[in-house]
């Protein structure tokens, strides 16, 4: 009889598009869980996948939820197909990891979550840059009170989306308000939020626009403000902004940590050593943490380890919950207020 | 006849559609944008070749398809999408209309280089690559969409599979021997001696036409190269004859850039299980996909085709010239 230690958790994956490569780099070589299906409509990415991945293919996602009895699913499908696909993971007993954006609308997203309530499994959308290093070391700053209360977080993402030839008619963010931005706020959104913890949301104030001139990409400029708590987060979507970047800085009472997810370092300003010398002190490690930061970037690039690797610790924790009963790396209750969030940024984008 | 043409707007497509038309053909292309001017024998249809719905109604009444759409540039699972998924999407609208006759544009790409000795023919009965994973994402998606192709011939498609070597022309004249362009217009050329496995443009459109329109090219799989592929060298000595510009290049023996490649990827799996992305050009299975010396034949499209290249090598340079000129 295997023990908890033993056990493998056997993993399906719906959706063989470009992201199933970064969860399949997880599910194939991780000695705790068994890939024990993929899908995709297409016969031939299911197929290659399939193939690629040793184990088996389908193009149906209820003959493969049926024949394979996973104890995991990854919904990795277009976001229209969410609901249908994830509920029915659910609701044969599966827990469900779900690509962002999650639903459709919030009250989409309820009725999933009280789906996976009343089955008792867990229902979690991938939010994985909380996951990356660097905004793990973040966490732990702010863990050890080292940066104090936080009071600001500024994300900023620039990332040329609206001249890429793929942003076409038929792009699967073409339905969604918002277009191109909707596609990447959530990755915005709980990162903005996340550092505040459980502090009340207040008010928020956000405009998008079109700026490109690309009529397929919907909206890809977005500036939002939002009071959380006693501090203010603000998110900034670019598609005109040089160099492509996603930065992250997060602001406390007792001092500031600040990071890039494409581009990774980490700049820490807190007290270091007598006040008046702090600034320099401050300044020559960051240097150093700056210059090793190329080097080491320099090494990921070339070992593949990309700025996904976040999903892939978030992967690692979210079958340790599986397994091991752990707390899960994204609750409910994150996905709900990151998702009640958006729908408020979107209205208010929306309403200008 | 009435040929469907997918990639229409390409290099090559753009070729096929003006060697077609002055066979007397009519055509429907495929392209995501019309053009703004409508020309006579020429229906342009808009739409993606992943979504049917916009463009499957054209295919009735069609005498031919010819598919040249693929993606050449991004990320395997980006080039997975146009060209694997477009093939499929296409070939479902063939059988769903009816229509069995294909010519699909393949590449040299498919064959498995390191299976053929240096020296040593390729031609049509090479074997194709065995380890696709140790190829570029256009090598693995190409592979795989022949293999939709070779599947829809074995359920009743009439199906010429056409595959060019490296096509050159107007705007595309690169110097298929070279391996790394330095700053400063100087660049490696690795295997100097080894023959390229070129294809004029016009020359491989007048090829693609005849594979659909002679009965006799069902079934037949035909590379295509021009006559007498000349050597790395030959081809800059003739681009400068014609007073194009060439990078001069320091050449570096095939055997050295493969051993050197071979070092590299001994040292990737020991040190770090195999996990280093490296430039192909070090990666011994695309150095030899693109550098190992072999020689090339067109005896097949000969053959099958009563094809000869329209343009010699100093004709097609020529024209080049010309079009740069003008």
């Amino acid at each position: 009889m295997s023990t908890n230690a033993t056990r493998r958790a056997r993993a399906a994956v719906i959706g063989c598009g470009a992201i199933s490569k970064e969860h399949l780099h997880v599910l194939a070589a991780h000695p705790r869980i068994e890939l024990v299906g993929v899908c995709d409509r297409s016969p031939a990415a299911s197929e290659w996948t399939a193939q690629r991945y040793g184990t088996s293919g389908f193009t149906d996602h209820v003959e493969l939820i049926a024949t394979t009895k996973p104890d995991v699913v990854h919904v990795l499908t277009p976001p229209s197909s969410h609901r249908v696909i994830g509920e029915d993971a659910l609701a044969a007993g599966a827990h469900v990891i779900i690509e962002k954006p999650i639903a459709s609308s919030l009250p989409e997203l309820e009725a999933m979550l009280a789906l996976a309530a009343r089955h008792d499994r867990m229902l979690i959308e991938n939010h994985n840059y909380r996951f990356n290093d660097q905004m793990l070391a973040i966490g732990e700053l702010l863990t050890r009170g080292s940066l104090g209360t936080v009071v600001g977080v500024d994300v900023l993402a620039a990332l040329d989306i609206a001249n890429s030839k793929f942003m076409s008619a038929g792009n699967p963010t073409a339905h969604l308000d918002g277009g191109a931005v909707r596609d990447f706020l959530t990755h915005l959104t709980y990162l903005a939020v996340a550092p505040f913890g459980d502090a009340p949301i207040g008010t928020v104030d956000a405009r998008w626009w079109n700026r490109s001139g690309n009529e397929h990409v919907g909206m890809d400029e977005l500036d939002a403000r939002i009071s959380i708590g006693d501090g203010v987060a603000s998110i900034r979507f670019s598609t005109r902004m040089a160099p492509d970047c996603f930065r992250v800085w997060v602001r406390g009472t007792k001092g500031s940590a600040e990071t890039d997810l494409f581009q990774p370092f980490l700049r820490v300003e807190t007290q270091r050593g007598p006040a008046q010398l702090s600034p320099v002190i401050g300044h020559g490690l960051n240097g150093v943490s700056l210059a090793l930061s190329s080097v080491r970037n320099m090494c990921d690039k070339v070992l593949q380890r990309t700025p996904y690797h976040g999903l892939w610790a978030l992967l690692e924790r979210f079958y340790e919950a599986v397994l091991d009963g752990t707390p899960p790396p994204v609750t409910a209750g994150d996905v709900l207020r990151t998702n009640a969030l958006i729908d408020r940024i979107v209205a208010s984008a929306g309403a200008r | 006849m009435k040929l469907f043409v997918t990639g229409a707007s390409g290099f090559v497509g753009t070729a096929v559609v003006e060697v077609a038309l002055a066979r007397g053909h009519d055509l429907v292309r495929l392209v995501r944008q019309p053009d703004a001017v409508a020309r006579p024998h020429v229906i342009d249809v808009e739409g993606d070749i992943r979504s049917a719905a916009s463009w499957q109604h054209a295919l009735v009444g069609v005498d031919a398809v010819v598919h040249l759409a693929a993606a050449k540039s991004g990320d395997f699972h980006t080039q997975f999408a146009t060209t694997v998924l477009g093939t499929e999407t296409l070939l479902a609208a063939m059988r769903a209309v009816g229509l069995a006759r294909l010519v699909h544009v393949s590449t040299f790409s498919v064959y498995d280089y390191r299976a053929i000795p240096v020296g040593g023919v390729l031609d049509e009965h090479s074997p194709l690559e065995a380890r696709p994973l140790d190829r570029d994402a256009y090598a693995q998606t190409k592979l795989v969409q022949e293999q939709l192709v070779r599947a829809f011939a074995e359920h009743g498609g009439e199906v010429t599979i056409v595959r060019p070597g490296a096509v050159y022309g107007p705007g595309n004249l690169w110097n298929a021997g070279l391996a790394v362009a330095l700053p400063g217009g100087v660049g490696l050329a690795f295997a100097p001696r080894g023959r390229q496995k070129l294809t004029y443009v016009d020359n491989c459109a007048d090829a693609i036409v005849l594979a659909a329109e002679r009965p006799q090219a069902v079934g037949a799989v035909l590379n295509i190269v021009d006559d007498a592929p000349p050597r790395q060298r030959a081809f800059a000595r003739a681009q400068r004859r014609q007073g194009l510009a060439v990078e001069r290049s320091l050449p570096v023996p095939y055997r050295v850039a493969a051993a050197f490649a071979g070092i590299l990827a001994a040292a990737n799996q020991h040190f770090v299980s195999g996990r280093a992305k490296l430039p192909g050009i070090v990666v011994p299975a695309q150095l030899d996909a693109q550098f190992r010396p072999l020689e090339y034949t067109n005896e097949a499209a000969h053959r099958v085709l009563g094809w000869r290249p329209r343009y010699t090598l100093d004709e097609a340079l020529a024209r080049c010239r010309a079009t740069e000129r003008s």
